[in-house]
């Protein structure tokens, strides 16, 4: 298994700020060195559209990294803009493959790009809840993994931990990626943190306009979040509420790459 | 323009129909199910929630399929869980969709696309529940040419969206969130446990003790943040209407406006459609938006509900874009 670092949802600072990627890799401490990285955001359009305005081709191009952009799904506003967008940084040559997150970006970039396409952790939708141990310690089956044929042409898939015994078999041809240490549980369109500057009237349209609020807070909840009162780390980072998911038996699957999230280590920086 | 309500049984069909609600949806529980894939299994969004949304066994379904269609209404069942595992799927075609093909159901609520493989050799209607996340007409498009004929839209999009993906895919038909409930994440991307002994993350989190981390310092930025704070977890969608968009959603063309709540109370659901089929009137009798606004009625509890927009489904109506 070899592991990626993640910088989505967490470049943006950095690159208003100018710290390089090497830089980056070099704070995020990884386990091992990481063979990629991945870039934009799985869960939020705004995030997306301010970072691709900002991110240059010269600045990609200081990691020797291969480079995986993923795409958020974009509402209807942000439709036209946001393929626009993603069409000018796949142009960029370290980019070499693309995650997406919803079928019609899938349908769209399967006849737009010669890159190699993902389908990203938004197409795996098994519940997933570190409120119940019961069901956080039990075996599970990815579901849509019976039904991959459904995407003709994707070159891997990403999903998170639904469960910290995730059953999987190898597949063909086709690159498996587990995010760790999170697992998301809950993402949606109103952004709590782009509201806090906004008139009450204003407050918690879906999609709406930002100015990054997200880079300078995150919200933490304390005390028991499970069913057995027993601590866990659950935190609201941009549009997505996040567990710390057991990764103890990531080593027994057939994984090809660890998505590692430094969230701790990136975020906030100044 | 339809009024589409949940349907538990607890109320006659007829006084649904005579408040002027001609659409109903409803789900099942089943026992061998839960028993053969264990019990944070889904069938449909509300399991979780056992008899108290779903309490019908799958005989009693049809049944009251059978009592709407009867009636002169339109019965949707849901199968809309998050996903579902081919073994899930060959199940539902084994043991449900032979009974809902002959039970001539308007449609199935769904969510996912597979299933949908399975519910067309049937020649069932499908219909996209909003756990498919259709938030643009390319998401849109998809799913029409894989067969699901009418679009809920998820309630966490603006008014002018909607307006862009009717017109983008004229040919689908539209349901929209209008009363009741609203929510503060997705419907399709919220994956926690929606659970009776843990109810839905937002409101775990909305009760849950925080701490924020932030490098903002100043006395200011932290009153902000409190105070964004406060009204997200204190005031927003507590009971949400959608009563001010309904001219420009008729002007949209939408098929259906949803009444939701498969838990709540049927004398209230009769309440919310009948101020919906008064104005729906009002709308029809109005010769542009400005009349409507001005001649509509409000929910009883206007003096709380109406406060800022932060009950609203399409605030940008009376506060702006």
């Amino acid at each position: 298994m070899k592991y990626c670092l993640n910088l989505c949802d967490l470049l943006y600072p950095s690159v208003v700020n100018n710290y390089s990627i090497n830089e980056l890799i070099r704070k995020a401490d990884l386990e091992n060195d990481p063979i990629r990285i991945y870039l934009g955001s799985s869960f939020c359009s705004q995030y997306f559209k301010h970072l691709g305005y900002f991110l240059r081709d010269d600045f990609i191009k200081s990691t020797s990294l291969p480079i995986t952009l993923t795409v958020p799904i974009f509402s209807q506003k942000d439709l036209k803009t946001g393929k626009n967008l993603v069409l000018k940084l796949l142009s960029y040559e370290a980019i070499d493959e693309i995650t997406v997150n919803d079928i019609g970006m899938f349908d769209f970039l399967k006849n737009s790009t010669d890159k190699k396409i993902n389908l990203g952790r938004l197409f795996f939708k098994d519940t997933r809840d570190v409120r119940i141990p019961e069901y956080n310690n039990q075996k599970k089956r990815i579901s849509l993994l019976d039904n991959l044929d459904f995407y003709k042409g994707i070159s891997g898939i990403e999903f998170d931990l639904i469960t910290q015994n995730l059953e999987i078999e190898p597949l063909e041809k086709i690159t498996v990626s587990v995010h760790t240490p999170y697992t998301y549980q809950t993402t949606g369109n109103i952004c709590k943190f782009a509201s806090i500057k906004k008139e009450v009237s204003q407050k918690f349209r879906p999609n709406s306009n930002c100015t990054m609020e997200c880079k300078h807070l995150h919200e933490f909840y304390l005390e028991s979040f499970t069913m057995d009162e027993n601590l866990n780390e659950v935190f609201r980072f941009g549009r997505a509420v996040y567990f710390l998911q057991n990764t103890e038996n990531l080593e027994n699957l057939p994984v090809d790459r660890n998505i590692v999230f430094p969230l701790k280590e990136l975020s906030l920086l100044d | 323009m339809n009024i589409l309500v949940p349907f538990k049984g607890q109320a006659k069909i007829e006084d649904f129909i005579n408040a002027g609600a001609k659409e109903f949806y409803l789900g099942f529980y089943d026992e061998n199910f839960t028993d053969k894939f264990g019990k944070y299994t889904d069938l449909n969004r509300m399991s979780g929630f056992s008899k108290r949304a779903n309490p019908f066994t799958f005989k009693e379904c049809i049944e009251s399929i059978n009592k709407i269609n009867n009636s002169g209404g339109s019965a949707f069942l849901t199968l809309n869980s998050s996903a579902y595992s081919q073994p899930i799927i060959n199940y539902i075609k084994e043991n449900y969709l032979p009974g809902l093909k002959d039970s001539k159901v308007s449609g199935i609520i769904t969510s996912d696309l597979h299933l949908a493989r399975a519910i067309r050799e049937f020649d069932i209607p499908i219909v996209a529940s909003t756990i498919c996340g259709i938030y643009n007409s390319d998401i849109a498009k998809a799913y029409f040419n894989n067969g699901f004929h009418r679009i809920i839209v998820p309630r966490d999009l603006s008014l002018n969206e909607i307006k862009e993906i009717t017109e983008e895919l004229p040919e689908a038909e539209y349901e929209v969130f209008f009363m009741r409930n609203g929510c503060v994440f997705s419907d399709c991307y919220c994956l926690g446990m929606h659970r009776r002994e843990c109810g839905a993350t937002c409101y775990f989190i909305k009760h849950h003790p925080r701490r924020f981390v932030t490098n903002k310092v100043s006395f200011e930025d932290r009153q902000e943040i409190d105070l964004n704070n406060k009204i997200y977890n204190e005031t927003f969608h507590k009971e949400t209407c959608g009563l001010c968009a309904l001219y420009r959603l008729m002007d949209y063309n939408i098929g259906s406006l949803k009444i939701v709540g498969r838990s709540d109370n049927p004398s209230e659901i009769i309440r919310d459609i009948k101020l919906i089929n008064t104005n729906i009137e009002i709308a029809q009798q109005s010769s542009d938006e400005e009349e409507y606004l001005k001649n509509m009625k409000f929910p009883d509890n206007r003096s709380t509900k109406c406060i800022s927009g932060l009950s609203c489904y399409y605030p940008e109506v009376r506060f702006g874009a």
